[in-house]
């Protein structure tokens, strides 16, 4: 160490002096740049699905399109039929009214009451080429269609006349609103949410149960392993979780339809075998979307296991406790936490599934995304989309407050 | 593998555990590699079997197979249908990539200086979208498209991939600013290079690693994703995935099955580089 | 302590710092520091050392007072204005750049040319005999070696200042001590002005110009290294810096540059003046173990009867536990062969007046 490499020489001192540049009143830590992302997800991600979500219980298209009516029948007393002043109402407004506005509120109001669809769109036809509405002369309902003098229809009209309802969301419950109003259960001939929830409940229980019962094995395996072979379980593992869902529910169709590779090899040793078709139903169902979940159930699992010291078990049996033993009362309260978050992880992605079940599955064994997507596309009923979403979401919300705190508990207990 | 020398006081105070017992435990294991070995077979042979059957040169899907041919990927690389599909798939694949990477690091270098409920809050809804139901968030976007005229865009798509990609950009990149040691930006300042310098020579080289597999989940995501371009996307629109799922619903052609080989292979290129990269990156630090 | 010296190169006056709304961790901090000084700010974890360092470095802003660095105040200059050299406890050395990239940020922030970096980061290299290893990560480095290149970087810019906080506390005893006479070396060859901060007292005491004695947000003494040590100004430093004998007794008498006093024990010693302290006082009186001899000690010197409980034998030194009658223990350190008679079981110790240091029985 001589001085002269000691000397660094003159260095030139940091440019700004004193002045300041605009860098200098960065935020630290950079907080403002939460701005883009949050309001991008509240733009297109969070209001969106809350604006959809209020269509369960905002209903404008019966109001905007009949706004005389609706005011006139809140008087009615639904004994009988309405008086004059209703029917007069009614009349002004399929008399002002656009037909494409008419068409939406007749087919929301056919929803409630089968046959009002046609009820309103005739009405609505005679009026406009009847030559009284020009002479301003009187409509008589009842000549342009008997129905009219069936209360039901009134009752209808008279149980949506504010913009918000209850209605969708009573009906994804099988519930209604009869001609008096109160809630009652609808015809079990019409009872089918019920069913759809307890269904989507029921195969995502099923399909939680297997997945926890394979990735208990496969994780212990996998954490029990040398390094080789557990790289080879990893990769076993990871491949079809990195594949697409897509891809793997038509790889199953391909597999389990009739004439599909389950048949072919069944038939290398039976060539008389007729052919087994596991899709379009339950069992393909529950074969595909423990396929597609496993891994879910799994890497965590794996995570929680390779975390449990060795030692734990060879002090148990050092203590003279037997393998079962220690199982029971050593590994699985340690592994408890993984078990709880797979569960939970599985269970919350099956009850949102729809590739899966659409394609693998019949008609059947379609959960609740399916009817919600149906109800947008098919019918256009967003109403009844927005109440099983709602329906939904409430399930998720329901599991994660419960499961979640418990999940952490046994988590913090280690 | 009881090792019980020291602990067993007494002559029989472990009588059980001599060799038979070893023996027992030894049996189980190979009872649970069988049991392993079976499950991996269940999880592979759905992502194996499309391989061979896409090449396959008979129309119908029969085992065993006689004989090989090319002739459904040329039919997918020669069929304009199929041609725009997958131009259209990277298109939006690498748009929704550059959204979603920007905004989710943004908002994981926003949340670094959150503690408590607060960044709770914030983190939950920006991974809000793993766990709302794929038809649910996308029946909300189209509720709200049609009304912005943006169903059958690309930009419609593009948005909507990007709101499913960025919860997997602000986990990886979360993770690598967590093992980030802010020191380092305090060591940079007092160098006298200024926050935005000290941003682009410390911050961002040392949570790389986390931001591009972050990038590379987006851009899986967008590839694979068919639910949202179901409800978003027109028939000019046509993804793969999308026009997979209308081919699957008819009948599954050996075409179908060469397109699922395509976005399948490319998934897991990608896939497993952002393992390497994580690896390689995990394995610099010590 | 007292107000800052005006003409010193680092002032700090009267600062004040607290975290959000809490009570202040530095609490009325005066320190000067002087060109090319080696100060070290010494005291125990959570004394505010670093806290000081950092409103020094500009990471933390001032609560209250100014912070003036070649008669200019940067209190409220951002850190990469300051030109203030850092080496942090963790070294902090970028893990994506290799020790040449990392020496070289510093120059390339201030725009110098390429072949003048070149050159530059060739030097340093050289002075830190790491020539070798210009081109390999910092995870490849051993940790004295990536403790150099961290110096080295807080150097290559030439810094008036140089801030060091606990730099060698992640190294293995020997190689502290090594990095240690490295770092004396490069503040000699150097010139530059060095604040240390560490809670180690023997690497204070054999490094530093100055040494200031944190307590609490608060600085209890500065001073040199010897007289930290012989005249400790509360007891805090006494106990603080090296090993005490603590003696409580009550003042019989105070006159000129002495003080007599009656222990508890019933014993009467002899110990240095203090002011404020008369006759009727309580006193607790500190005596280094090392000041306490079997052999009667130069006049004017007190007499303690003890018995020998124990000695541990160090090879430099010789460690014995003695008891008091009646009256706790008492630690002597000798450093000579011992001879047998020490071992015996009554043993009669002495202590000079001016190695007994007294202080307000209730001051800290
Ligand atoms: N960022 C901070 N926020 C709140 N309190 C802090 C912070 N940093 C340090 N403190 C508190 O300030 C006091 C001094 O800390 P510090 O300067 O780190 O002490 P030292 O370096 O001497 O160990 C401690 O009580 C510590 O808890
Ligand atoms: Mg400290």
């Amino acid at each position: 160490m001589t001085s002269g490499v000691a000397d660094f020489g003159h260095v030139p001192p940091l440019p700004g002096g004193q002045s300041r540049r605009w860098t200098d009143y960065l935020p630290s830590g950079m907080t403002l740049l939460l701005l883009p992302p949050v309001l991008f997800v509240l733009l297109f991600f969070v209001g969106p699905i809350l604006l959809m979500l209020s269509r369960s219980v905002y209903d404008p298209e019966i109001v905007d399109a009949l706004p005389r009516s609706v005011i006139a029948i809140g008087k009615w007393d639904r004994t009988g039929l309405p008086d004059a002043t209703v029917k007069r109402a009614l009349v002004e407004d399929l008399q002002a009214a656009p037909a494409d506005a008419v068409g939406r509120a007749a087919r929301r109001l056919n929803s409630f009451r089968p046959g009002f669809n046609s009820l309103l769109t005739k009405t609505k036809q005679s009026i406009d080429d009847a030559p009284e509405a020009a002479a301003g002369q009187a409509v008589q309902l009842e000549e342009i269609d008997p129905r009219w003098t069936d209360a039901s229809y009134w009752a209808a009209l008279a149980n949506n006349t504010s913009s918000l309802t209850d209605a969708y969301l009573l009906a994804a419950i099988d519930k209604k609103r009869n001609t008096q109003g109160e809630i009652v259960s609808v015809e079990s001939s019409q009872r089918i949410y019920w069913s759809i929830i307890g269904r989507t409940l029921m195969i995502s229980l099923v399909t939680t149960i297997i997945c926890l019962v394979l990735a208990f094995p496969l994780a212990y395996g996998i954490v029990a392993a040398g390094p080789r072979l557990k790289l080879t379980l990893l990769a076993f593992v990871l491949l079809p979780f990195w594949t697409s869902l897509l891809v793997r529910s038509v790889a199953w169709v391909v597999l389990l339809q009739r004439e599909g590779l389950v048949t072919a090899t069944v038939r290398i040793f039976d060539p008389d075998f007729a052919g087994l078709a596991l899709v379009h139903n339950r069992a393909g169902v529950y074969i595909a979307m423990v396929h597609t979940l496993l891994p879910f159930a799994v890497l965590p699992l794996y995570a929680v296991m390779g975390n449990i010291p060795r030692s734990l078990a060879q002090a148990s049996f050092s203590l003279g406790a037997r393998p079962a033993r220690t199982f029971f009362r050593v590994y699985l309260p340690q592994a408890a936490p993984g078990l709880y978050a797979s569960g939970l992880l599985v269970f919350i992605s099956a009850i949102g599934y729809y590739i899966t079940p659409a394609l693998v599955g019949g008609g059947q064994d379609q959960l609740l995304s399916y009817y919600i997507a149906t109800f947008v596309n098919a019918t256009v009923n967003w109403g009844m989309a927005a109440a099983l979403s709602i329906v939904l979401i409430l399930l998720i919300v329901v599991l994660l407050l419960a499961f979640y705190p418990l999940m952490r508990r046994s988590g913090r207990a280690l | 593998m009881p090792s019980s020398a020291q602990a067993a006081d007494g002559p029989d105070a472990m009588a059980g555990y001599s060799r038979p017992g070893v023996r027992r435990l030894w049996n189980w294991r190979v009872l649970l590699y069988v049991v392993c070995a079976l499950i991996c077979v269940f999880l592979i042979v759905p992502v194996l079997v499309i391989f061979p059957l896409s090449f396959n040169a008979s129309e119908y899907f029969s085992f065993p197979i006689k004989s090989y041919s090319l002739r459904w990927y040329a039919e997918f690389f020669g069929d304009p249908k199929w041609q725009a599909a997958l131009w259209k798939s990277l298109q939006i694949g690498v748009l929704s990539t550059i959204v979603s990477t920007f905004l989710g690091t943004a908002a994981s270098l926003g949340m670094r200086r959150l503690s408590g409920p607060l960044r709770a809050g914030v983190l939950a809804v920006f991974l809000a979208p793993l766990v709302v139901p794929l038809v649910v968030s996308a029946v909300g976007l189209f509720y709200v498209f049609a009304r912005l005229h943006l169903v059958g865009t690309v930009t419609g798509i593009v948005i909507a991939h990007s709101i499913l990609a960025i919860p997997f950009v602000v986990i990886t990149v979360t993770a690598a600013l967590s093992k980030f040691d802010p020191v380092l930006e305090r060591a940079g300042l007092s160098l006298g290079a200024g926050p935005v310098r000290v941003f682009f020579t410390v911050t961002l080289p040392a949570i790389r690693a986390g931001v591009v597999s972050g990038a590379i989940f987006a851009f899986v995501t967008s590839w694979d994703e068919v639910v949202a371009v179901i409800f978003i996307a027109t028939a000019q629109q046509f993804t793969i995935p999308r026009l997979m799922w209308s081919g699957v619903r008819e009948n599954i052609s050996p075409t179908l099955l060469a397109a699922a080989v395509v976005i399948t292979a490319v998934s897991l290129c990608l896939m497993l580089c952002a393992a390497l990269i994580r690896r390689s990156d995990g394995g610099a630090e010590r | 302590m007292g107000g800052a010296d005006a003409g010193a190169y680092v002032r700090v006056e009267n600062v004040w710092k607290s975290y959000g709304a809490g009570t202040p961790v530095i609490k009325n901090l005066n320190l000067s520091v002087a060109k090319g000084e080696f100060l070290t700010l010494l005291g125990p974890s959570g004394s505010g050392k670093t806290t000081t360092l950092m409103m020094l470095a500009g990471f933390e802003q001032v609560s209250g007072g100014a912070i003036v660095l070649g008669g200019r105040d940067i209190s409220s200059v951002p850190p990469y204005r300051r030109g203030i050299g850092v080496v942090f406890q963790s070294y902090a050395l970028f893990p994506h750049m290799t020790v040449a990239e990392n020496l070289a940020y510093p120059l390339t922030t201030r725009g110098l040319g390429r072949a003048e970096i070149r050159e530059r980061v060739a030097a340093a290299l050289q002075m830190i005999r790491m020539s070798d290893f210009a081109s390999r990560y910092p995870a490849k480095l051993s940790g004295g070696q990536q403790q150099r290149v961290a110096v080295a970087r807080a150097m290559i810019f030439r810094p008036g200042l140089i801030l060091m906080d606990e730099p060698l506390g992640a190294l293995d005893r020997q190689l502290r001590e090594e990095m240690q006479r490295e770092i004396k070396d490069l503040h000699d060859l150097t010139g530059a002005t060095i604040v240390y901060v560490t809670h180690d007292q023997s690497e204070a005491l054999s490094m530093s110009d100055r040494i200031a004695v944190f307590n609490k947000g608060r600085i209890e003494q500065i001073g040199s290294p010897q007289e930290v040590y012989r005249n400790p100004a509360t007891p805090f430093v006494a106990s603080f810096i090296g090993e005490t004998n603590w003696l409580a007794g009550t003042v019989v008498s105070a006159g000129e540059g002495e003080l007599k006093a009656r222990l508890s024990s019933g014993e009467e010693v002899l110990c240095r003046s203090k002011d404020g302290l008369k006759a009727g006082d309580e006193v607790k009186i500190a005596v280094r173990p090392e000041n306490i001899v079997f052999d009667r000690a130069p006049e004017p010197a007190s007499c303690l009867k003890t018995k020998t409980l124990d000695l541990t034998y160090l090879g430099l030194c010789t460690r014995i536990r003695l008891a008091r009658e009646n009256a706790g223990e008492l630690l002597a350190v000798v450093s000579q062969q011992v001879p047998g008679g020490y071992a015996k079981e009554a043993a009669e110790v002495w202590f000079s007046r001016d190695a007994a240091i007294p202080f307000a029985a209730d001051a800290t």
